[in-house]
């Protein structure tokens, strides 16, 4: 288990850079000096020559690409134009709330996805599987913000249950009242996957030998299910919901935006429409680390639950 | 030997009638089409002409179908309108993404080696950041418009293309047919014209109209967002962000556009979903 970890980490070093290299180039693709695009037209020629300096831009472009990742390696983003802070530091202040809403929407998304994949399996070809084949490609073809609007005027605007917008008065219960709304409209953005990815899994273990002995031992279906199938099932099911987190805090942008909620997606929308392109810069690239841990942290359980992975980094001796 | 092909396409027509999604799924491409060319012809209105008797009118008042936005413009005729921004996107980013895709995954599986090690890195990097927020990113850089939508939402495409392509080369690779031309002296760009493409042909066209239902979405999400479709071209996403100011008002700004975007994307998921089954069901795409 050791030799694998410490491979797959070697694996990851080139990954690391190559991200920081994208997140890098982004910055090219700004037509015309970045610096005078962000200070806009009434910039004086001095600031945008501070900035250009600041942002390394007086320097040759190996010369900037090794100093953007000497600089985010030690947690140096750049600052923000808007905010006048750090990158960093204001993308840790909103990140709590965007874990939190992307949390939310996953553990929703597994709980309505896992159990109708499972249905859908053990009844194959029936009116009740095509039913749910049906709604998850529906749900993976519904634009998130369009559901978010259709769920907002439907649950606050006509029926007032539930608030439309903001945080509320900053009570625990006010605050999860706040992102009932957001998150289920987030977690439409995995359902389907996850609920195609349980039922294909199922139908797969559904074939297996110890299934059909399970049977002929005589033992109760329930029984079946749970202990012999859906631990089995489990580990692609670990897997895709592990890796649609990274998504959900994408998609974050979206649902924070339509319910006006301050988190990094907010902070890095804000950003785009005015221009601060090292928030911009710097919340993709922050994403795609937390991304990179993800995959990581699902590979290292797939390997333990699957033995077969981490045997062949073991000696031959032993 | 035609008899042959003949049969198989006559195999292919009789399961893809008897395939629901997939009949229902080119039906909906088949309208979109028909919506888009026939456009001009076929709206009540002409494209931006605005009644200022009727703003925000809800379906039906004026001879307004579906209703009016808020500088009275009729709905119906911008979402007809709309059709053809989110088919040429989709048209153009699916090119692009399957033609980079197809270009590095024949020569990352074909050659191997440090090529097949150096492209699939920048594959595994760009498949770090989530694909919608790296097309947002490249859209906040590069400015809005449809041009950039259209490269953004094709270039985030590409490495997922490139990866299937490569696996789907690999296996394809070791083929008896393909080691005998080998062995007969035939060159490498005539195996990967004659005998690679082809075989890989039915796996592209499946993940294109898969592709093709993200593009209609990520486009609008764009428009949406403000950095996609700029005012006053009709496009749905951007339609959305004008109804959201009026949820209230006129709800019927938003219900008829995302429902276009929803019928759309679903209708091509709906075809490539029932073309894997009928070209190849063990496909894991």
């Amino acid at each position: 288990m050791r030799k694998y970890i410490i491979h797959r980490l070697l694996q990851m070093i080139p990954t690391i850079f190559l991200v920081m290299f994208i997140a890098f180039a982004l910055m090219k693709l700004i037509p015309g000096d970045p610096a005078a695009v962000m200070l806009g037209p009434q910039a004086r020629a001095q600031d945008i020559m501070k900035l250009d300096k600041e942002l390394g831009l007086d320097q040759p472009v190996m010369m900037q690409f090794l100093i953007y990742v000497k600089r985010a390696f030690s947690g140096d983003f750049g600052r923000s134009i808007i905010y006048g802070e750090p990158v960093f530091t204001l993308l840790l202040q909103r990140f709590p709330l965007t874990a939190l809403l992307s949390v939310m929407a996953l553990s929703i998304a597994i709980i309505v996805a896992v159990p109708s994949g499972i249905l859908a399996a053990l009844k194959q070809n029936s009116f009740v599987d095509y039913l749910i084949t049906v709604f998850s490609l529906v749900g993976v073809s519904t634009p998130i913000f369009w559901f978010g609007l259709m769920l907002m005027m439907v649950f606050s605007l006509y029926l007032h249950i539930l608030p439309s917008v903001g945080m509320g008065n900053g009570t625990l219960l006010d605050t999860f009242r706040h992102l009932i709304l957001p998150s289920i409209s987030l977690a439409l953005l995995s359902m389907g996957t996850i609920a195609r990815v349980t039922r294909s899994s199922m139908l797969e273990v559904l074939r297996q030998d110890y299934v059909k002995t399970a049977y002929a031992k005589g033992l109760k279906k329930k029984t079946i299910i749970y202990r012999h199938m859906l631990k089995n099932a489990m580990v692609p099911i670990i897997t895709v919901s592990g890796l649609q987190l990274g998504n959900l805090l994408a998609g974050a942008v979206l649902t924070e935006t339509i319910f006006g909620l301050p988190g990094m997606g907010r902070l890095m929308y804000d950003a785009i429409l005015r221009r601060d392109f090292l928030v911009v810069q710097g919340g993709i690239l922050f994403v795609a680390f937390i991304y990179i841990a993800l995959n990581f942290s699902v590979d290292l359980l797939y390997a333990a639950f699957n033995p077969h992975i981490t045997s062949s980094y073991k000696g031959v001796a032993k | 030997m035609t008899t042959n092909v003949r049969t198989i396409k006559w195999e292919f027509a009789a399961k893809f009638i008897r395939s629901k999604s997939a009949v229902t799924g080119l039906i909906v491409v088949v309208v979109l089409v028909f919506m888009a060319i026939m456009a001009p012809y076929i709206s009540p209105f002409p494209s931006d002409s605005m009644d200022f008797s009727s703003m925000m009118s809800p379906p039906g008042v004026n001879g307004h179908l579906m209703g009016t936005d808020q500088y009275g413009r009729d709905i119906l005729t911008r979402i007809l309108y709309g059709s053809r921004i989110s088919l040429m996107v989709g048209i153009v980013a699916v090119g692009i993404g399957a033609g980079f895709g197809i270009l590095l995954g024949v020569i990352a599986g074909y050659f191997g080696g440090i090529l097949d090690a150096l492209i699939m890195r920048v594959v595994d990097a760009m498949l770090s950041f989530p694909y919608i927020l790296l097309a947002i990113a490249m859209m906040a850089m590069l400015g809005p418009g449809l041009f950039n939508a259209m490269l953004a939402i094709g270039i985030v495409m590409t490495p997922n293309f490139a990866r299937i392509v490569r696996g789907n080369v690999l296996s394809v690779k070791e083929e008896e047919f393909i080691v005998a031309s080998k062995i007969l002296g035939a060159s490498n760009s005539r195996i990967i014209a004659s005998h690679i493409l082809p075989n890989i042909l039915h796996i592209i066209i499946v993940y294109g109209s898969l592709n093709f239902a993200g593009a209609i979405i990520s486009e609008a999400t764009l428009s949406f967002l403000g950095i996609g479709i700029q005012p006053p071209t009709p496009s749905w996403g951007s339609m959305l962000r004008d109804a959201q100011s009026y949820l209230q008002v006129d709800p019927y700004m938003s219900i008829f556009p995302g429902t276009a975007i929803l019928i759309s994307s679903l209708g091509f998921n709906l075809l490539g979903d029932g073309l894997r089954d009928i070209l190849d069901p063990r496909l894991n795409i």
